[in-house]
C-alpha cells in the first residue's frame, strides 16, 4: 500500500491486478456497454492511485475503491446524458401474484435485464437494491429528491421482475419444448 | 394497500436474485485498460515533475536575481565611496600595514598607530641627514641637557598642533639648545626627543607619535629641513604646524573617519555567505530485544526458538552493518559582527544523511490476509513489538524469516533548519582564523528506507505523517573551525572541518536513545557588504 502511495509502479500494478475484476463488474452494472464500463474502470483507477493518500484505512479498501468507481460511473452518466428524466414512462404489464421466479440466473443474463433499464431506474436499482444506499443518500448522490428515487425504484423493480417472469417462461419453454 | 406475503416474498426474491447474481462477481479486464492506466499515470508523474523543475528553477531564478541585485547594490555602494577616503586609505597604507577586515574607525586608529609604530625615531625625520652627520662628525650628548625636560607634550588638541606653554618653553629651550649648537656644525649632537602627541576625538583615543630627533646640528638641519628653511631654526611648534600640510590627510581623516565610520556600523557588519558540507554521518537506530518481551527460552517452543534466534541475527545483521553513506548539508546564512573579532551568524540550512545497511534475511508478517514484509530495522518501534509477540507467545500473528540473497537497505534522511552560531576571528593579513559554535533547530522533512530487494516494500516518513516514529523536530550542537583567505576587500574563502551533534534523538521512543552526530568539512564563500 505505502509502495503504491509512494508511486511505485509495480505496487500500483498489483493493487489494480487485485480489485480489478471486481470494479469492473460494478462498473458493468452502471454502464450501457462493455466499452462504457472499461472507460469507467480506467478513470476510476486513475482516482484510486490519485487519492491513495488521502486513505486513512476508516475501511475496507475494496469498499473505498467500489465507491470511488460508482461515482465514477455516476459521472459519465451525467456527462452522457443519460439521466434525462423519461416524459413517457413505459407501461409495464401487471404481473400475476402466482408467477414465480426462477432465483438461479447468470451474471451475464442479469446484467442485460439491468442494462435494458432507462438509465436513471439502471442507477438507482443498483445503489438500492445492490450496493445497499438508502433513498435519501440516492437523492443526494443523483441531485434528486427521496420520493423520485422511491417511484424509480418501484418501477425499476417491477420492470426487472417483468424481464425475469419472461426469461423463466422462456426457459421453461426450452426446457419443455 | 397492503401486500401479501407471496407478492412480499415476491419483491424480495428481485432484489435477492440479482443480489446473489451479482455478488462476488468478478470480470477479467482486458491488457489495454492497464496500458492505458500506466501511460496516464506516466503522464501525470511527467507533468508534476515538470512543476516541480519550473519552482526550482523560478527558486534559482530568484536567487540569482538576489544575489545580482546585491552585488550591484555593493558595487554601485563602493563606487559611490569618498575619494578622500580613498586617498586617506592610500597615504595609511602607503604609511602603515592595514589590516583587513577591520572596522574603519578601528582601522584609522591603528592605521596612525602604525604610522605612529612606523615612523621610526631617527629614520623618518632625519635618517639619511644621520648618516651624513655621522660621517661629518660625533655625536654626543649636550651637557646639563636632560633630555627627560624635552619630554613633554608639545602637541595637544584636537585637530590642532596649538603647544602648551610649559611645553613650548621646554621645547624652546630645546630649540634654544639647539640653536646654539646649530652653527657648530660637526658639534656633538644633542639627541633631544620630542614627543609629540596629537589628541584627537575620535572615540576618545589618544595617538602618540614618537618622532626622534637629533638634537645639535643634524636636527637642527633636519628640522630646517622639515621646515624649509635651513638658516632658521624654528619653534616645534611650527615645525609641527607645518607637519600639519605634510600629512594633509590626518585632519581629514578624522572627519571621513567619523563618516565612514557610521556608513560601517550599519551595512559594514553585515557579511553573507555560503558553504557546502559533505559530511560523514552517523545515526542509526540501534535495535534489539527489550528484556520481558520475549518468552525465556524455557517457555518457548522449537519454532518459536528458531524464530528468536533468526530475529537476533536480523537484529545483529542491522546493526553491526550500519554504513553512512554521502551526506552533506549547505547553508545560506548572514553574519554580523559584534566585534572586531566576534560575529553573530545564522541563517538556513539543508542536510541529506545516508546510510545503508545490509541483510540476508526477510521477515514477514501476515496481516489481514495480506503479505506485508518488513525489514529487520524498520520501522523499529513498530518491528520489535510484532516480532516479540510473536516469539513470546503461540498462536499469534503468524511470522516466517527467510533467507535471501544479500540485498542492502538505503536510508535517507532530510531535514531543514536554522543554525544560530557565535563565531571568534583571528585576522592572519590575508587569512583569518575562525572558531564557531552554537546550535541547530532541524525539522524533519522526510526519511525514506529503500531496499533494493523486489520484496521488500519501501517505507516512507514526512513531516505531516502522525504515525512516523521518528522526531519532527531536532535540537543540535554545532561547532566549526577553520580558514579563511580574503580573495578581495569583499569577497573571502571559508574552509575547515565542521561537527554537530544531535541533543534530541532521531526517534520519538526514548527507549532508543540514538543520537546522532555528523562530521564534516565545509568549504564556503563569505560576501562582505561593505567590502573590508
Amino acid at each position: 500500500m505505502k509502495s503504491a502511495v509512494a508511486g511505485k509502479r509495480e505496487a500500483q500494478h498489483q493493487l489494480y491486478q487485485r480489485y480489478a475484476g471486481k470494479m469492473l463488474a460494478v462498473s458493468k452494472r452502471y454502464a450501457r456497454t462493455d466499452f462504457e464500463a472499461e472507460d469507467i474502470l480506467q478513470d476510476a483507477f486513475i482516482k484510486v492511485f490519485t487519492y491513495l493518500q488521502n486513505f486513512k484505512g476508516e475501511c475496507p479498501i475494496e469498499f473505498w475503491i467500489k465507491r470511488i468507481v460508482i461515482n465514477t460511473a455516476l459521472k459519465h452518466q451525467r456527462s452522457n446524458r443519460h439521466l434525462t428524466v423519461t416524459e413517457h414512462e413505459e407501461e409495464w404489464d401487471e404481473v400475476s401474484e402466482q408467477d414465480c421466479l426462477d432465483s438461479q440466473y447468470g451474471y451475464e443474463e442479469l446484467l442485460d435485464l439491468v442494462r435494458e433499464l432507462p438509465p436513471r431506474y439502471q442507477a438507482v436499482f443498483n445503489l438500492y437494491a445492490i450496493e445497499g444506499f438508502s433513498h435519501k443518500e440516492i437523492g443526494e448522490m443523483l441531485d434528486i429528491t427521496e420520493s423520485t428515487s422511491k417511484s424509480q425504484y418501484s418501477r425499476a423493480r417491477a420492470s426487472l421482475r417483468q424481464s425475469l417472469t419472461r426469461l423463466t417462461s422462456q426457459y421453461h419453454e426450452k426446457v419443455t419444448g | 394497500m397492503k401486500k401479501s406475503p407471496a407478492e412480499r416474498n415476491q419483491e424480495n426474491s428481485v432484489e435477492d436474485i440479482f443480489r446473489s447474481g451479482f455478488e462476488g462477481a468478478e470480470t477479467a479486464p482486458p491488457s489495454r485498460i492497464w496500458e492505458n492506466l500506466d501511460r496516464e499515470l506516466d503522464n501525470r508523474e511527467l507533468n508534476r515533475y515538470r512543476k516541480q523543475v519550473f519552482w526550482y528553477r523560478s527558486v534559482a531564478a530568484a536567487c540569482l536575481l538576489l544575489l545580482l541585485s546585491g552585488g550591484l547594490f555593493v558595487w554601485q555602494y563602493s563606487s559611490q565611496t569618498p575619494p578622500s577616503i580613498a586617498a586617506s586609505s592610500g597615504a595609511t597604507s602607503a604609511g602603515g600595514n592595514v589590516r583587513p577586515g577591520q572596522q574603519a574607525s578601528e582601522t584609522q586608529i591603528q592605521d596612525k598607530s602604525s604610522v605612529k609604530e612606523n615612523l621610526p625615531a631617527t629614520p623618518s625625520v632625519s635618517g639619511p641627514l644621520l648618516a651624513k652627520q655621522a660621517e661629518n662628525a660625533p655625536q654626543q650628548p649636550v651637557e646639563g641637557f636632560e633630555a627627560e625636560q624635552v619630554n613633554a607634550p608639545i602637541l595637544k588638541s584636537e585637530a590642532s598642533y596649538a603647544v602648551k606653554p610649559t611645553q613650548r618653553k621646554t621645547a624652546g629651550t630645546a630649540a634654544n639648545l639647539i640653536a646654539g649648537t646649530e652653527d657648530k656644525v660637526g658639534s656633538k649632537a644633542l639627541a633631544v626627543t620630542v614627543e609629540d602627541r596629537s589628541r584627537e576625538s575620535l572615540n576618545g583615543k589618544i595617538e602618540e607619535k614618537s618622532i626622534l630627533l637629533d638634537a645639535g646640528s643634524s636636527s637642527a638641519i633636519a628640522m630646517a629641513t622639515l621646515t624649509g628653511d635651513s638658516s632658521t631654526v624654528k619653534q616645534p611648534t611650527i615645525l609641527l604646524a607645518q607637519k600639519k600640510p605634510e600629512l594633509p590627510g590626518v585632519p581629514v581623516e578624522v572627519e571621513t573617519g567619523k563618516k565612514e565610520e557610521k556608513q560601517a556600523s550599519g551595512l559594514g557588519k553585515w557579511s553573507v555567505g555560503l558553504a557546502y558540507t559533505p559530511q560523514y554521518a552517523y545515526s542509526p537506530v540501534k535495535i534489539g530485544q527489550e528484556p520481558g518481551t520475549a518468552s525465556s527460552s524455557s517457555k518457548m517452543a522449537p519454532n518459536q526458538m528458531q524464530l528468536s534466534n533468526q530475529y537476533q541475527e536480523a537484529i545483529d545483521e542491522y546493526n553491526n552493518s550500519y554504513t553512512p553513506g554521502y551526506s552533506y548539508s549547505a547553508t545560506v546564512g548572514a553574519s554580523y559582527k559584534l566585534s572586531d573579532k566576534w560575529q553573530l551568524e545564522s541563517g538556513f540550512l539543508y542536510s541529506q544523511n545516508e546510510a545503508t545497511t545490509q541483510h540476508t534475511l526477510v521477515l514477514s508478517s501476515i496481516h489481514s490476509g495480506a503479505m506485508e514484509n518488513y525489514v529487520g530495522m524498520l520501522p523499529p518501534a513498530k518491528i520489535e513489538p510484532i516480532f516479540s509477540a510473536a516469539t513470546a507467545s503461540a498462536g499469534s500473528e503468524v511470522v516466517s524469516i527467510s533467507r535471501t540473497e544479500q540485498y542492502s537497505v538505503k536510508y535517507k534522511y532530510q531535514q531543514v533548519g536554522v543554525p544560530v552560531r557565535v563565531a571568534f576571528r583571528q585576522d592572519l593579513n590575508k587569512f583569518y582564523a575562525f572558531l564557531s559554535g552554537g546550535f541547530n533547530l532541524n525539522f524533519l522533512l522526510k526519511n525514506s528506507i529503500e531496499a533494493d530487494n523486489s520484496r521488500i516494500e519501501a517505507v516512507q516518513y514526512s513531516y505531516q505523517d502522525s504515525e512516523s516514529p521518528y522526531r519532527t523536530w531536532q535540537w543540535a550542537l554545532a561547532t566549526s573551525a577553520g580558514v579563511g583567505y580574503h580573495v578581495n576587500k569583499k569577497m573571502s574563502l571559508i574552509f575547515g572541518p565542521e561537527a554537530t551533534y544531535s541533543l534530541s534523538p532521531m526517534v520519538k521512543d526514548d527507549k532508543y536513545k540514538a543520537k546522532n552526530y555528523q562530521v564534516g568539512m565545509s568549504v564556503g564563500a563569505r560576501w562582505h557588504l561593505s567590502g573590508k
